[in-house]
């Protein structure tokens, strides 16, 4: 098999199709995929405030926050099918692993990975994000003040990372090659990259990706707002205004809490498993920008969509909807335009935009992976989920959603994420079975 | 409070984290490891026991101590 074809790098349909046969979802707005998808629909935001935060001005800070209240009943009915110490697990653990859990537990169960699944060791776990749970560490240094011997041992597990990793593969009984992968906030789409290789590769047969809730302290916060990266001041009484999308009044991301779970599976497991193929990863790309700022770059943005377009070996005008990074920040949201405007050119007019952000916040490592199920929700619903706050584009030539759902029919959806340090990535996404 | 409240505490915070184990087996001659807590269920024990009875005491110290009453002993005398 010829694997390797120079300048295009690798091409998804040389090798074992990679497809989607579970997904979950737990957000701000909805707990749930049904309930989420409805949301999408009905244009609703789950952006609020966040509690105890504040501008410089004093004014509560903008985000959508993800209650930890009732978590626990929810899990409930899914240890049932899953290790005899999940409940507990999921007890003593903290709010993004827990988050972690439903979503992954959702996910498992519409891919019917409870009733029937390849040995533990064929299944792998991808965790996206690095510096997952701050909040872990600021509590405890919090609680524990000057009196460090205090401190539980158990903190020594459970500040890490790849606790997520541990406590997951302990419920869900998972053997096979399991990591976090980093890529700040292109950490879900990287996360897709890196699983759908295990599978191109034969590595495993099924592979969870979870986007983790980002658990941040006030510190991270606070730094977002001291590098001028955050929005919401001109927003204090319409906090699911704030953020806005390629509108002329975008004024900085708004930090949202949510965790998706895609179950990502080779077409040959799923068929034999005979359970249903909701969507395939078609192709992808990421690449580095050669730069440690936050700046977004036009040309490592147009590099990583054109290589994403040769992996799935389509053409430009073949994508039909593009989920755009779109954080509502001003020079992300301008740059990624006139990124997608080099790519797309005479297609511009046909293909139809939106960012979910507008809806979740900016999910930060989970986003990736909350937008590619927003994006196999539509492709799967046939619509396109609208963007309330868009109410003066900031572009003419491109065909955005409008402030109601519209009725549509996409085969093609194309993902983007970027992140701080010059990281970008697109990830292309088909309707169905391959 | 005396040390078989302590005690009843701790039984239940044990069962809570090993849910295989029965009251009956839980007494002061018994040891954590031998009923089957590892050194972190070991740290949760005393550590869901010591938020129930309101007190802080660095887990370090309660290395030395051999069996579930000695335990309820040194956590009754810091109450």
């Amino acid at each position: 098999m010829k694997i390797y074809n120079g300048a295009t790098g690798w091409r998804f349909e040389d090798f074992r199709p990679v497809t989607v046969t579970g997904m979950g979802v737990l957000s701000a707005a909805a707990s749930g995929i049904e309930a989420f998808g409805r949301s999408l629909k009905e244009g609703r935001s789950g952006i609020g405030y966040l509690q105890g935060l504040t501008y410089p001005d004093g004014q509560p800070l903008i985000g959508a926050e993800l209650r930890e209240e009732g978590l626990q009943e929810s899990f409930r009915r899914y240890e049932g099918d899953l290790s005899r110490n999940a409940g507990r697990l999921f007890r003593i653990s903290g709010k993004s692993v827990k988050a972690s859990a439903l979503a992954g537990a959702e996910a498992w169960q519409q891919a019917k990975l409870n009733v029937s699944r390849p040995e533990a060791e064929r299944i792998g776990l991808i965790i996206a994000g690095s510096n997952i749970s701050p909040a872990v560490s600021y509590a405890a240094m919090m609680e524990c003040g000057h009196q460090l011997e205090l401190l539980h041992p158990r903190y020594a597990l459970n500040y890490m990372d790849t606790h997520q990793l541990g406590v997951l593969s302990e419920m869900f009984g998972i053997q096979g090659e399991g990591a976090t992968i980093g890529g700040a906030s292109a950490s879900g789409n990287a996360a897709v990259l890196r699983a759908a290789q295990l599978i191109q590769l034969g590595i495993v047969d099924v592979c969870m990706v979870i986007g983790p809730l980002a658990d941040l302290s006030p510190l991270e916060l606070q730094g977002f707002l001291n590098i001028g990266a955050y929005g919401g001041r001109s927003f204090h009484d319409a906090p699911a205004a704030a953020c806005r999308p390629f509108d002329s009044r975008h004024e900085g991301f708004i930090f949202g809490q949510a965790s998706a779970c895609l179950i990502l599976e080779g077409a040959d497991s799923a068929q034999a498993r005979q359970v249903e193929v909701l969507a395939t990863i078609a192709g992808g790309a990421a690449a580095l920008d050669g730069h440690s700022l936050s700046d977004p770059s036009e040309d490592g943005q147009v590099r990583t969509m054109e290589q994403a377009l040769r992996t799935a070996g389509i053409a430009p005008s073949v994508i039909d909807y593009i989920n755009a990074h779109g954080t509502s920040t001003p020079l992300g949201d301008v740059t990624e335009l006139k990124s997608i405007s080099r790519v797309f050119g005479g297609q511009l007019s046909h293909i139809r935009l939106n960012s979910t952000k507008a809806l979740t916040g900016h999910c930060l490592y989970a986003a990736g992976v909350v937008e590619a199920v927003a994006t196999i929700l539509q492709l799967q619903g046939d619509f396109l989920h609208p963007l309330p706050s868009l109410e003066d584009p900031i572009s003419r030539e491109h065909y955005f959603a409008s402030s109601l759902a519209e009725p549509a029919e996409f085969t093609y959806g194309l993902s983007n994420s970027y992140g701080f340090g010059g990281i970008n990535t697109s990830i292309i996404i088909r309707k169905g079975a391959s | 409070m005396n040390k078989d409240q302590v005690l009843e505490i701790m039984k239940s915070k044990m069962i809570d984290i090993l849910p295989d184990l029965t009251a009956e087996q839980i007494h002061r001659e018994a040891s954590m490891k031998d009923l089957g807590a590892n050194s972190i269920d070991r740290f949760d024990i005393i550590s869901d026991t010591m938020d129930e009875l309101n007190i802080k005491i660095p887990l370090l110290q309660f290395g030395s101590l051999k069996n579930i009453g000695e335990v309820v002993d040194f956590l009754h005398e810091n109450l």
